[in-house]
């Protein structure tokens, strides 16, 4: 089988690194013969496959940026705003479409790895699609309601059009029935909540570099971007109320974060969830560089050196869409782990949950509980860990075989809508 | 005596319902001569009763314009939205200004009702400006930091500037403290202890509900606030949606926003991300319009105090406030109060004898515990709040009175 990934928008994060894991497991398959990977230029440096059955398309901004034009101005109110998306649009009407037909030319299947924020586009091959998750729906401030309402419409095209959906969790899957209101019978669930680097660096005795020379000596880790349903208000509001944070500050990394520290301008704020985070630390009285260090956005490199010498790996979100890599790299690590009580944790975490120390994400009260009994069974849930550690997981090769079976299953069955 | 009151801006919800009775009760005062109250046209619905002591001055849109729009280029993303915000505001700064002369000519004080969102303006006569909180500094995603910036150097004048300060708690005061290191006791205490805003509007109290307020259910528990950050309401519903029995105490929430809560609302995008982020919460908590809580939006005075009186109880789970009317309103009409448990609030509650439900405005779980106990003591505390109806407490003539020594002070000051 011949398959074309087409990937127009990724985000540099963890989503970079979840397709190279992907494609690479999916191009080791036996029954593929060919994959073309086509992405945004900019998200294909230094990418490289040790197989020669990978081709990469670099895709320019025009051809990538298309979906952010092409009803970028249904959510413009300022009529000037309008005239330049349909502009926009207009160059990527030109440019982009004629590309993606002769990249589906020769290919048997069209796999979508990332459709949230791309509007579908009619390939002619069969269309296979992941839905990572559903937060932009459930979390409608994310991109603000008149962009939801559009993301709700490409969804449902996806959806629809699509021949087969595969998603990372049931609960992806309820949330996915819950907002299209369809029955999708055509949905495969594999489970891809393992190491995205399967082999974690094991230097932990190297020493840490400059950037890092302000990490206390015992922490709480929360690595996560500051979207909404990141849930770091409860989690300041708790740590606020934890008595030991002296001893035990946060430590904070992802984009946005830095917001929370120390030399952070507020006139630098852009964007609503910033004022809120850092009005929040203000009114809660939290010193930056006592009780939370952040560090933003940092190097793979770097995280790995921040996680081993994590006291525990806080997980306070409310809403994942195949569990967490943060959580899962703690565990492969022995790093015991206190996290949200919500479904899909509990979901991805079956069979190892007794590893971790849960708590309900909606209470500030219930997080300092989580904490305290995690700190004051400190032995156990490292002991906990360590043994889920050695927990036998699948590695991405299995997740390439059930993909390609749903991609064998998809090219083979005619189409059906859901 | 004779005062003006500059408000050319004021809030839909107790702001815009304090102004009528303050102006009212001053107006009986016998050391009063005559109130100048200059508003906006557009608030003119709540317009005390005229007397020959009173006149109102109705002003513009373009009159009225605040530092929202004064200072409006300091927060535009490009170099040319600025310069045209400026410009734009220059025919409004000189027609106000000469505005001000006039109407200060034979005034004995100014009363800055409500200083925040309009511009610093310097007065000729001495000058008395209340500060009713300082949310907009505590919480920079209401306003967005760059305007907060604005806000904060355009309220820093006012306290620089005015002849006498005034907080209605000593929360404000603290808050005040520490946002610009003003100790507390420059500031004077000018509280609305124990009165009720309707008083002198008893009239209202007596008037037919509209059609979908008297078709609500014989029991909730009731929430009047606009759908700001500081309002809390996200943990409400939280907590709600753990509350078992909500559909026999359903919530009603009133308040300008939290209209997007309803069905006919539903598929609206929302403008503001406040809007998002509640229409997001209820649609996650699956609750369901019409059985878990009902929704009204900005509702008219005679609405709000029929829904206040029918009450089985008021719910108040803000963050912060500058003094909390609503808790005051509802034990003056006998309904039991559930309320954060935060400074002002114990403030604003001092001295009353009904027997208040406090929680933790942050744990969902001590909202439900909370509504639990009312439901299981519902008689107790329907009882304890009828018996403190009769608590002692000043009425509209005390509180004139309290101004009035305020504007005297400020004149003695000034001379």
């Amino acid at each position: 089988m011949r398959l074309l990934i087409w990937c127009p928008h990724v985000n540099l994060g963890g989503g970079k690194r979840l397709l190279t894991r992907l494609t690479g497991a999916i191009a080791a398959q036996p029954t593929i013969s060919h994959v073309r990977l086509a992405l945004p230029a900019a998200a294909a440096d230094g990418l490289s496959f040790n197989t020669d059955k990978v081709e990469i398309v670099r895709l320019s901004p025009a051809q990538s940026g298309g979906w952010m034009a092409k009803e970028g101005w249904r959510a413009e109110s300022n009529p000037f705003r309008v005239v330049r998306s349909r502009a926009r649009y207009l160059r990527y009407q030109t440019t982009a479409p004629g590309l993606f037909h002769s990249l589906e030319q020769d290919v048997d299947a069209v796999y979508v790895f990332w459709p949230h924020l791309v509007p579908f586009y009619p390939f002619e091959k069969p269309i296979i699609c992941t839905f990572q998750d559903v937060t932009l729906l459930d979390y409608p401030e994310i991109l603000g309601g008149r962009v939801t309402v559009l993301e709700q419409e490409r969804a449902r095209d996806w959806l629809t059009r699509s021949r087969a959906i595969i998603v990372s969790s049931d609960h992806t899957t309820d949330r996915l029935r819950h907002h299209s209101q369809l029955p999708l019978t055509n949905l495969h669930r594999v489970y891809h909540n393992i190491l995205l680097d399967e082999s974690l660096p094991s230097d932990d005795t190297s020493l840490l570099p400059d950037s890092l020379a302000g990490l206390p000596p015992q922490y709480f880790l929360y690595p996560a971007n500051i979207n909404a349903h990141k849930n770091h208000e409860n989690l300041l509001l708790a740590w606020a109320r934890f008595a030991r944070r002296q001893e035990y500050p946060l430590v904070l990394v992802g984009e946005g974060v830095d917001v929370m520290g120390a030399n952070h301008s507020m006139s630098a704020n852009h964007y609503w969830r910033q004022d809120v985070l850092q009005g929040l630390m203000k009114r809660l009285g939290l010193v930056a560089g006592r009780d939370v260090y952040t560090f933003g956005y940092v190097s793979n490199a770097d995280l790995n050196h921040i996680q081993r010498r994590a006291a525990a790996i806080i997980m306070p979100s409310l809403s994942e869409g195949g569990g967490s890599y943060p959580v899962e790299e703690a565990l492969a690590l022995g790093i015991p782990v206190v996290c949200s009580d919500i479904p899909v944790m509990s979901e991805t975490l079956a069979g190892r949950d007794n590893a971790v120390c849960w708590f309900d994400p909606h209470s500030p009260d219930e997080i300092v509980n989580g904490v305290n009994t995690l700190l004051g069974n400190y032995d156990h849930y490292k002991q906990a860990a360590q043994a889920a550690s050695k927990t036998i997981r699948a590695s991405w090769l299995d997740v390439g075989v059930q993909y390609v079976q749903v991609f064998e299953t998809a090219v083979n069955k005619p189409h059906q809508s859901p | 005596m004779r005062v003006l009151i500059w408000c050319p801006y004021v809030n839909l919800g107790g702001g815009k319902r304090l102004l009528a009775p303050i102006t009212t009760a001053l107006a009986k005062h016998p050391e009063i001569e005559m109130v100048r109250l200059a508003i906006p046209d557009t608030a003119a619905d709540v317009l005390p009763q005229p007397t020959d002591k009173i006149e109102v001055v109705r002003l513009t849109a373009a009159q009225c314009r605040g530092w929202l729009d004064k200072d409006k280029w300091r927060s535009q993303p490009s170099k040319l939205r600025s310069i045209r915000a400026w410009v734009n505001y220059q025919p409004d700064r000189i027609a106000v200004r000469g505005l001000l002369g006039e109407l200060q000519k034979d005034m004995d004080v100014v009363y800055i009702f409500w200083p925040h969102s309009i511009p610093f303006y310097e007065f000729s006569i001495p000058s008395v400006c209340m500060f009713q909180d300082v949310t907009s500094l505590d919480y920079p995603e209401i306003l967005g930091s760059k305007a907060v910036a604005a806000e904060k150097i355009n309220l820093g004048k006012w306290l620089q500037e005015s002849t006498m300060l005034v907080v209605s708690s000593l929360n404000t005061a603290r808050r005040i403290e520490k946002h610009y290191g003003i100790p507390v006791d420059r500031f004077h205490m000018l509280s609305y202890h124990n009165i009720v805003l309707d008083e002198v509007q008893q009239d209202k109290v007596a008037g037919t509900p509209s059609a979908a307020i008297a078709a609500l259910p014989a029991r909730y528990v009731f929430y009047p606030a606009n759908i700001t950050v500081h309002k809390n309401h996200e943990t409400l519903l939280v907590a709600w949606a753990h509350f078992a029995r909500r559909q026999e105490l359903p919530l009603v929430l009133v308040g300008e926003g939290i209209q997007i809560l309803s069905p006919e609302n539903q598929t609206f995008p929302g403008k503001h991300w406040r809007e998002d982020t509640l229409r997001g919460l209820k649609n996650r908590l699956e609750l369901v319009s019409g059985h878990d809580f009902h929704a009204f939006g900005y509702v008219s005075d005679s609405d709000l105090i029929y829904l206040m009186n029918h009450a089985t109880a008021l719910i108040m789970p803000t963050h912060t406030e500058g003094f909390g009317l609503p808790v005051l309103e509802a034990l003056a009409r006998g309904v039991p109060v559930l309320c954060s448990d935060i400074p002002v609030l114990h403030e604003t509650l001092v001295g009353r004898s009904a027997d208040v439900l406090w929680f933790d405005p942050y744990l969902p779980e001590d909202i439900v515990s909370k509504v639990n106990s009312l439901l299981d003591n519902t008689d107790h505390y329907r009882q304890s709040a009828e018996a403190g109806r009769n608590d002692p407490r000043p009425n509209w003539p005390d509180t004139a009175e309290q101004y009035v020594q305020v504007f005297k002070t400020a004149l003695k000051t000034q001379k």
